[in-house]
């Protein structure tokens, strides 16, 4: 037992100094046509449905300037959308790892940083879905023995993600405890 | 079919054959009241008789072969259990790995003296139920499981006066039982807060709904049973007013008088204690009794919880965060609702700190935090205040749902408002504790050696005003605990002086490099 005062946080105009760096590592520039494609398969599922709406007529009452202005606007947003969203995403995803900890940065809108240390690590796997499979890219999911969800790394290119998990499986190896 | 295995002096065991009456009655008790009408009120309808009857014989079937097939061997190293009627499942559990031993005896348990032993370990369940359950042994057996698996589990202290030789050895009386230190226990004078917990209108709501579909398995229409008549009679003859008055009397009623007969039945017995083997245990219940007993070593500390009604009264409920929890009840009770006072002061004492670190002194957030809540609550108002107009001016509802609705606005911000002064984190001592919530305001403190990762979100609208939301990860309780809306440089630096060195490789200087900045642009 060793009670601290709370005094022991720091003081707002110290802390104000020091922020969360980028991470060291990009991952692939391929992953850039990945979230190409992951984004555009539920704007055409939506495209489709509408585009079905119109010719089968759903809805017989509805005036064709308004149906006209529906399909621009998902044209528009899609389009919108997936010119943005991987160019962010590939400036915002980054990775590093220390002997210490995995630290990963993502999303494009909603930015999330984790950090896991490795000697909290329980499990390290390598994972292709069909469509990082097409780019012959991988991900990398760190698990704890936290219920808060895994610490994931996409769009690595595979031969990264291979090294990168065996690198973390010794050292996670190397590391004592039961990580809770 | 239970031929021992490799170590023969621990043999494979049946659970007690007492329950071959136990299960039955567990599994049937809500079928009985059903049967019974059936039988008695059948009329002689010979299906319903013979449906009774082989739902019966099926239940006594089923308990007979679930205690046959099910066997378990407890040795140095294991506790194994073999089970299952169709797909036979095979758990088994590391003595070093056992954090917590869970008795909870039902109704059926306590007549035949049993008691059923869930062996809690740190690894998080899965969805599907694979935790090792005893269901169930005698009380005496129950009780030396628990002093001895928690024993083994910490090997490195030995124990003499517990016996490990000794422990599976059915023959053994109970290792003595030296009775803990009373951390807490139940006083009537907080029966008061009963009423706050709002069981009774859930009970009553579970009550009527199980009263209504009984009559509806009879075929009997509710209108015809004389209460109800009377009471629709008497709702016809009154004047609204009264109705409204009369209305809110019953519930208030049912609210009070359920509350105490849910809080008696829930936390009779109520007792708090601290094991001479460094555990803590809890115990309670009048009917079911349960009792929890968490290795201290794995505690990861204590959460106070007050919703909106026991806020109003000063009271709260505590709860437990440990790791090698059931899914199902990730954060056990620790203390009943009580005075807030009492729950400061149980904390203190399990956590063994000089000051209760939920009641420590909390950092304000900043104002932009509050700008957040009084814009969401305003937009939420808005847009139901805003549909019902649009609704009224198209003409499908009246003018009045809309303006009565503007009663939202002032309501919505002082919900915000209140949001935002529950809002606080500081460290205290070894452990960090964050507030939030005004529905359910949760005060959690999380022993900082327990925190097992760090996240740090940053919504496009946080980003606006700076702010992000840090989440200790933990494999404790809920596994991910919020401080929401912080100053973005003071989250690193809270998390950093919570787990000192964790961040710090990751971390630069200077508020010119703007990370999330740039981001901005492209748009």
């Amino acid at each position: 037992m060793c009670p601290m005062r709370p005094a022991n946080v720091p003081s707002a105009e110290h802390s104000k100094q020091l922020r969360l760096r980028n991470p060291a590592h990009r991952v692939s520039p391929k992953a850039k046509r990945m979230w190409l494609v992951e984004g555009s398969i539920g704007w055409l599922v939506l495209l489709v449905l509408e585009v079905l709406a119109v010719t089968l007529d759903w809805f017989p009452g509805l005036p064709t300037a308004i149906r006209v202005l529906i399909l621009a606007v998902t044209v528009l947003a899609a389009a919108a959308h997936l010119t943005l969203m991987p160019l962010i995403r590939y400036r915002v995803h980054r990775w590093e790892t220390t002997g210490e900890a995995v630290y990963t940065q993502s999303g494009w809108l909603n930015v999330e940083w984790r950090i896991a240390p490795v000697s909290r690590i329980q499990t390290v796997d390598t994972k292709r879905d069909p469509i990082e499979r097409m780019f012959g890219l991988s991900s990398v999911t760190v698990t704890t023995a936290s219920a808060a969800g895994p610490v994931r790394i996409k769009g690595l290119d595979h031969e990264i993600a291979m090294s990168l998990a065996d690198e973390l499986t010794a050292t996670t190896a190397s590391s004592a405890g039961d990580a809770t | 079919m239970s031929a021992p295995q490799a170590a023969p002096e621990q043999p494979w065991r049946r659970l007690n054959p007492r329950m071959i009456v136990v299960r039955p009655m567990h599994d049937g008790i809500t079928l009985v009241p059903v049967l019974f009408f059936y039988l008695v009120f059948g009329e002689g309808d010979r299906l319903k008789i013979i449906l009774s009857c082989a739902a019966f014989v099926l239940l006594l079937a089923h308990g007979l072969a679930h205690w046959y097939l099910t066997t378990y061997r407890i040795d140095a190293e294991q506790v194994q259990l073999r089970t299952g009627l169709v797909s036979r499942k095979r758990l088994s559990v590391r003595t070093d790995r056992i954090r917590t031993v869970e008795t909870t005896a039902k109704f059926g348990h306590r007549i035949f003296g049993l008691e059923a032993v869930r062996i809690g370990t740190g690894q998080q369940v899965k969805e599907h139920e694979d935790e090792l359950k005893l269901d169930a042994i005698t009380k005496t057996e129950a009780e030396r499981l628990r002093l001895t698996l928690l024993d083994r589990g910490r090997k490195a202290r030995a124990a003499p006066e517990l016996g490990t030789e000794s422990a599976t050895d059915p023959t053994q009386p109970v290792p003595q039982r030296a009775e803990g230190t009373v951390l807490a226990s139940i006083r009537w004078a907080w029966l008061r807060y009963a009423p706050l917990t709002l069981t009774g209108l859930t009970a009553s709501a579970v009550i009527i709904g199980v009263f209504l579909r009984a009559l509806n398995e009879l075929q009997v229409d509710p209108a015809s049973v004389g209460a109800v008549d009377w009471a629709v009679d008497t709702v016809r003859r009154n004047s609204i007013v009264v109705d409204v008055l009369l209305i809110l009397a019953v519930l208030l009623v049912i609210v009070v008088v359920g509350g105490l007969i849910g809080y008696v039945v829930q936390f009779s017995n109520y007792r708090l204690t601290r094991e001479p083997d460094k555990t803590i245990r809890v115990r309670r219940g009048l009917i079911t009794t349960r009792s929890i007993t968490v290795e201290e070593a794995k505690l990861r500390g204590i959460s106070v919880r007050e919703p909106a009604l026991l806020r109003l009264g000063k009271g709260a409920r505590t709860v437990l965060i440990a790791t090698g929890m059931s899914k199902r009840d990730q954060t056990p009770l620790l203390v009943p609702p009580a005075p807030k006072r009492v729950a400061h002061d149980v904390t203190r004492d399990v956590l063994r700190t000089e000051q209760p670190p939920t009641d420590a002194k909390l950092l304000r957030h900043p104002p932009a935090a509050l700008r957040r809540r009084l814009v969401r609550a305003l937009a939420f108002a808005a847009v139901i205040t805003g549909g019902l107009a649009i609704a009224a001016a198209a003409g499908g509802l009246p003018a009045w749902p809309w303006q009565l609705a503007l009663v939202l606005v002032p309501i919505c911000l002082w919900l915000g408002f209140d949001r935002y002064r529950s809002l606080g984190h500081a460290l205290s001592g070894p452990y960090l504790v964050s507030r939030s919530g005004s529905a359910q305001r949760d005060t959690t403190a999380l022993q900082r050696t327990g925190v097992i990762g760090w996240t740090v979100r940053q919504s496009f609208f946080q980003r606006r005003s700076g702010l992000v939301t840090l989440t200790a990860t933990s494999a404790a309780g809920r596994g991910a605990y919020h401080v929401f809306d912080l100053d973005q440089g003071e989250a690193t630096a809270f998390a950093e002086a919570a787990t000192p060195g964790l961040l710090s490789p990751f971390l630069e200087p200077g508020a010119s490099e703007d990370e999330p900045a740039e981001l901005g642009s492209p748009a």
